[in-house]
Order: C-alpha cells, then structure tokens, then sequence
C-alpha cells in the first residue's frame, strides 16, 4: 500500500503544468444543474477543518456569484462544497452558475470589466490564468490564506502564478484514458502499442460506426499524436520571440500517423468536438473513446430520460502510444478571485472551501487527482490512477505564453486539426498555415 | 399702374388660395408641456441608456486602447481606424456582408411577397394556420431559430442527412455542411431568411388587403391576368411598404450576429464570420476593443446610411 501511496505522490507530483480542465465539453443533464445549499453532505465533518480566510466575518450576510466549468466536478461535490460554505458563513449565499467552455471568454469579459465585478470567483482552466492575470482582471492572492498550500501540486501551483505572485489558487488536474465497452470488445487484452491498437479498434470500424471515436477538433487528444511523434510543444520561444512547431519534422510526422490512424480506427467527422462522445458511446457507434480518468461518473449518471451507460460495461485502459502510452496533455483547473470583486474576502473563503481537504477527498474520491499530493491516495484504483500514472509518463502542456488563450479562444487549434484531418489536405502546408497563425498571437503586443 | 396682368401676377393668382373665410375665434390653449414631456421621458430615458450611451463609449472607445478590467485607457488617436480601413481582412468581410445583406434581404422580400399573395388566396382556417405558424417564427428567439437549425445540418445527429441518406440523394453518414463555405453560408442565410420573412410576409399582407377589390374587378374586365393585375394594380400601391420591409430588412440582415454564433460559429476556418461575428472575435477573442469598437463605428456610419432612406421614406409616408 505504502509503495503504491509513494507512487502516486510522484505522480502527482510529476504533473507539471496541466490545461484546460481536461476539456471535455460532454453534455450531460446534471452537469447544468446549479446546485443548491440543500445537496447531501457527503463528507468529513467540516467544524476541525482549518478557515485560512479568517479575516472574512463569519456572521455578515451577503451573496457572492461564481462560477464553476461544465463538466468539471461532479455535482455532489459541488453541491457539499456549497453545504460547506454555508456551515463556516451561514448568512452568505453563494450563487453558483456552470459555464459552458464555449463561453467562457465572454462571461468572464462581461463580468470582470465591470466595476464591482459581477462573478466574484471562478473555476479557470489552468491554461487561461496567465493571460486574465497578465490583464489585471484577477487579484493577486496570498497562498497562505488557503488551507492545503504547503502540499500543492507544483504543475497547478505553476500555472495558476503570474510573475511571481498567484493568482490562480490549485483545484484538481486530471488525465485521459481508453474507455471501452467491455460487451462489444470481449475478451480483448489491452493494447501496449498505438499499432496493436489501431489492429484491434479497426475491426469495429463499419459504416457510421467508429473503432475509437475520434473526432477531428479534440485538440487534447490529437495533438498528444505529435508529442508522441517528437515534437517538442506546440510552439517554443527562442530570444524572446515564439516560434510554431506543427511543420517541423516531427509535427508533421506526428500529423500523419495521426491521419492513417484516424481513417483507420474512426468513422468521426474532421469538424466536430468531443462534445457528443457520451452520447455516441451510449448508443455503441463507438466501441472507444478517450477522455478524462472521471468520465465513467459522466457516462453512467443518469441522463434526462433515465439512461445511463452500464457502469459493469465499461472499462478503461492507458491510451497507448508509438513507445509507451500517449502523451496526454496535463488537463487541470484553478480558482480565482476576480479583481475587481467587491467581496474579496468572501471570495477568498469560497475558493477555500473547494481547494480545502473536505471538498479535495471527495474531488479524489470521485477520480481526479487532487490539488495536494496529501490526499492522491484517495484516488480510487482503476481509471482515475491509470490517468495519473499516463500523466507521470510523457505529458504536454501548452506554450507559457501570456496569449496563448487567445489561440485557443479563436479555436486555432481546432481549426488546424479540422483542416489538416479533411482527405486531400497536405500536412506540411496546413501545419506552416497555422504556425504562422500561433506566432502571430503569441508574439503580438499582450 | 398698368392695367395689364403681367405673366408672373397670373401665375401668383392662379396659385393663390380662395379667398378664406375669417376663422373661427379659438380661446388660446396652452400646450400642456408638462404631460407630453411625461408621456415622452420613458422612451428618452431608454434611448440615451440603450443607445446615445453606449454608442458615445464605443466612439471614445475607439480611439483608445483600453485595459477593460483596470479601467487604465491610452489614447491612439486615429490608430484603430488605420488599422481597420487598411486590413485586407476587414474589407473582405465588408463584401462577403454586403453580398449576404443583399442576398438575404431580397431574398426575405420575396417570399414574403409570395407567402402574403398566398395568404390572400387561402380560406380563414388556413389563413390563420399560416399566420400562426409566421407569429411562431417571429417570437422564436434568434438563438432558440438558430440552434434548432444547427441541429437540422448537424454532421452526425442531423435530420437533413438522415433525410439526404434515407432519400436516396447520398451514401455518405456524415455529410459535414460546415466544412465548406458555400454550403456553411448556406445554412446561415437559411436562418436568417427563415426568421426574417414572418415580419415582412405579414406587413405586406396587411398592404394587401388595403388594395380596393374594385380596382381588382376593374383591371379583371378589361382583360388583365394574374401576373398583370399584380404588377400593374398591386404592386404600385404596395411599393411603399415594400420598401420599407427591404430597407428594415438589408438593416437587420446587417448585423446578423446569433445566427453565426449558434451555427457555423464561422466555420469553416472563419470563413463565415460576417461583420457582427468579427467584431466580437476581434474583442472577446483578441481583446482588441479599440479596434473593435472602431469598426463598430464604421458599420454605425454604414447603417446611419441606410436608416437616413427608411426615416426619409417614413416621413414621407406621414406627410
């Protein structure tokens, strides 16, 4: 047990920086649903857990608007996080709304600009901090006031500071795995390498069906074929001026294996997203898919009409790659406190709660990897863990730049793989297009 | 003194008026300021906060380059608007708007002209089915329209291909209509069409049944067929609602924005981002807001244009 704890600390650990919360964007009834203070508690009690935010009242009565990411934690924990809340401020109520990725860039503009802003804290993905703290919409942060500080995850600790100081408080990271339907795949072993899988998913390859659902614009996923053939980042800064990767050697390399695996194994379009995964799993056109260590709580919840994919039926194995398993992009999400919040104090105390050890074990329970290497061993065995060992290998992280979530935001990425994945395109040609796009971005003016 | 009128006398007295009777006395009124200020204020208020305000921060906007949430702002001068006016870019998406605007504009007046003839034709039962079925279409929020829409031509799960596959028309499983930039406009300009022709169908129905049946039955005597009596007798006493419906639509299909957003989101490759989509790219996405709110005032000046025909025609219509 101890040997497997150590593991898994160094694993966590080994998370360097991480993305956008995983980026999955899988629709799912409950996820939307704006919990309430009423949810169950399913925890530790809270009253011996330490308040770092001790300077806010504990009696004032006021209301704070969040928010938290779709698909993010599960609604319960969401739900015991708001229970928590009210235990430590029973007069303060806290308004929770779920973001669509989509949109997040326009809520956060909308509501930061204004003066007192109108969301006082918020769930960001890793990769968006440093371009909102570089703008000055986020308050700079104390990391003593929190709870866990002292045992963060040093990736999310790194990508949530901004010039020496943080702006962006921990929360969870997490990682991608092979989820198959054990009823469709039978008796098959798991894949050690990208070829041996590719054998085995084309086999269900038929018609409309897909071997592994594979569509073209889930960027995380695709683009972890590149890495995998070499290439360094997606882009990387020599004397201070960024420089794309996707047409070099490996890049292009990476992009066609990426495209003979893709017509091989997927009968998914070049121009969509991950968003219906779930909902092509569930109806068993896939018999694969790849996403997040957590996604088995959002196939197998419970969906408008009561359907939910057989929990028995599913399993999980490390996505592989050409040497070893995929590089998987170290998906994550931070909290901040907006800038011009009038209830910083209160704010500080909210993103205490959910960066707090009573919310970050059900966090772990339910198969992320936590925000401090103390409670990674409450990550259940199974997919969560395998998801963390794959994030220990060979991970990738988006370029450190204070633009880089304008590229994303402009879908850069997802336009390049839609392009570069439709027949008859040239890889080299549409990989230099796009490299110019990134340097573009990334070498303008903040 | 000539006793001869000259040309010019007779021309005055020729237009001078009959000779007028003396008036009757009026017991002087006062006008009640005081009320029509009353009744006017909401609708003042309205306007400076819905538009004079927010119209003068995106002029001031757009000679600055601001940092939104520290509030600190920079003036540029005219560096946004050279900016702007000297951005291939930019000028491609004025054409691509322009050819949409008049595409979609035209093409929403003609088959509200089709679907109101139409309607003149039909007994009450259907009558009121379709002008349901138009009110329906028109209280659909734009972003509810779209999204149905969006579903329809969606690649995987969409009716038009299962209906395309079903029918016969393709083998293909997933036909992907925002990959191209034809078929991605399209869908959009289907939209726009789809929520723009219930306003003007039902103006134009309203002009028609101003039309004098007498003047139907004459032109039917004297021999006219339909094609003849519509462009000879309807179609000059409708003109001005017409126009109207045209112009209010080349406006509205001006700033088609939610269409976009919840279809194509400018797919393929932004290819279909007209100037609304542009522009909230070049804020939200570039957090370029000076530029942005420069060229928000360009297409202010385009659309004040236009709007100077409809208030001249509107006026005309009043006198």
């Amino acid at each position: 047990m101890k040997t497997r704890h150590v593991s898994v600390v160094a694993v966590a650990a080994a998370l360097a920086l991480a993305g956008c919360s995983n980026g999955s964007s899988s629709t799912t009834s409950s996820a939307s649903n704006t919990p309430t203070s009423s949810a169950t508690v399913t925890s530790a009690s809270p009253s011996d857990s330490p308040t770092a935010s001790a300077g806010a009242d504990k009696n004032q009565t006021a209301t704070i608007n969040v928010t938290l990411m779709k698909d993010s934690i599960p609604p319960a924990t969401q739900a015991a996080a708001i229970a928590e809340m009210k235990k430590q401020y029973p007069n303060v109520t806290v308004n929770v709304e779920i973001l669509s990725w989509d949109v997040r860039a326009a809520k956060w503009t909308a509501a930061w600009s204004a003066k007192p802003a109108t969301i006082d804290a918020a769930e960001m993905g890793n990769t968006d901090v440093l371009s909102w703290a570089s703008q000055g919409a986020l308050a700079d942060l104390d990391p003593t006031a929190f709870e866990t500080n002292a045992t963060w995850l040093d990736s999310l600790k790194q990508a949530g500071t901004f010039d020496g100081k943080l702006y962006g408080v921990p929360y969870y990271a997490g990682s991608r795995v092979l989820w198959y339907n054990k009823k469709t795949l039978g008796t098959a072993t798991a894949p050690t390498t990208l070829d041996e899988l590719q054998t085995l998913a084309a086999k269900y390859k038929t018609g409309g069906n897909s071997g592994i659902y594979l569509p073209g614009r889930n960027w995380y996923v695709n683009t972890g074929f590149l890495v995998d053939a070499g290439m360094d980042s997606i882009a990387t800064q020599t004397g201070g001026t960024w420089k794309g990767n996707l047409a070099s050697d490996a890049g292009v390399k990476g992009i066609e294996r990426l495209k003979a695996f893709a017509a091989a194994v997927s009968a998914a379009p070049a121009d969509v997203d991950e968003t219906n995964d779930d909902k092509i799993f569930g109806q068993k056109k896939a018999a694969m898919v790849i996403e997040p260590g957590w996604w088995n709580g959002v196939v197998s919840a419970p969906g408008p009409k009561g359907q939910a994919f057989p929990a028995a039926d599913l399993g999980a194995w490390t996505m592989p790659g050409t040497n070893g398993p995929l590089p998987q992009f170290l998906g994550g999400s931070n909290l901040a406190v907006a800038a011009n919040t009038a209830h910083k104090d209160l704010a500080v105390a909210w993103v205490n709660v959910l960066a707090g050890t009573v919310v970050q074990t059900l966090v772990a329970k339910a198969g992320s990897i936590p925000n401090t290497t103390t409670l990674v061993d409450q990550v259940p065995a199974g997919p969560g863990k395998m998801a963390a060992a794959a994030a220990a290998g060979k991970g990738w992280f988006t370029p450190t730049s204070v633009n880089w979530s304008k590229v994303e935001t402009a879908n850069i990425m997802k336009d390049f793989f839609t392009k570069v994945l439709t027949p008859g395109t040239d890889a080299k040609t549409v990989a230099a297009e796009y490299d110019k796009k990134i340097e573009a971005i990334l070498n303008a003016a903040a | 003194m000539s006793t001869v009128a000259t040309e010019a006398e007779l021309t005055a007295e020729r237009r001078s008026p009959a000779p007028r009777l003396p008036a009757p006395r009026k017991r002087p009124r006062q006008r009640n300021w005081l009320t029509i200020w009353a009744l006017m204020l909401p609708a003042i208020i309205a306007l400076i906060a819905l538009i004079a305000v927010p119209v003068y921060k995106m002029v001031v906007l757009s000679f600055e380059k601001p940092n939104i949430f520290t509030h600190k702002y920079k003036n540029v001068g005219w560096a946004n608007y050279k900016s702007v006016l000297g951005d291939h870019e930019f000028w491609t998406v004025v054409f691509k708007s322009v050819i949409f605007d008049v595409a979609a504009a035209a093409a929403t007046v003609i088959c509200g002209v089709a679907v109101a003839t139409a309607m003149m034709h039909m007994n009450k039962a259907l009558k009121l089915a379709v002008s349901t079925g138009l009110l329906l279409v028109w209280a659909t929020p734009q972003f509810i329209g779209a999204t149905v829409w969006q579903w329809f031509f969606d690649t995987e799960f969409g009716v038009a291909n299962w209906l395309a596959l079903h029918l016969g028309f393709t083998k293909e499983f997933q036909h992907s209509w925002y990959t191209s930039q034809w078929t991605a406009f399209f869908v959009v300009f289907l939209v726009v069409v789809w929520q723009s022709v219930p306003f003007v169908a039902l103006a134009i129905y309203g002009a028609l049944l101003t039309v004098p049946e007498e003047l139907n039955e004459a032109a039917e005597m004297d021999g006219a067929g339909p094609v003849t009596l519509f462009r000879r007798v309807t179609l000059p006493l409708i003109v001005p609602v017409l126009i109207i419906s045209t112009l209010l639509s080349v406006i509205w299909d001006f700033r088609v924005l939610t269409q976009i957003a919840f279809t194509t989101q400018g797919a393929p490759y932004g290819q279909t981002n007209l100037l609304g989509p542009y522009i909230y790219q070049k804020a939200i996405s570039s957090g370029a807001y000076g530029v942005a709110s420069a060229i928000g005032v360009v297409v202010t000046v385009m659309l004040m244009g236009l709007s100077y025909f409809y208030v001249k025609i509107m006026r005309r219509e009043d006198q």
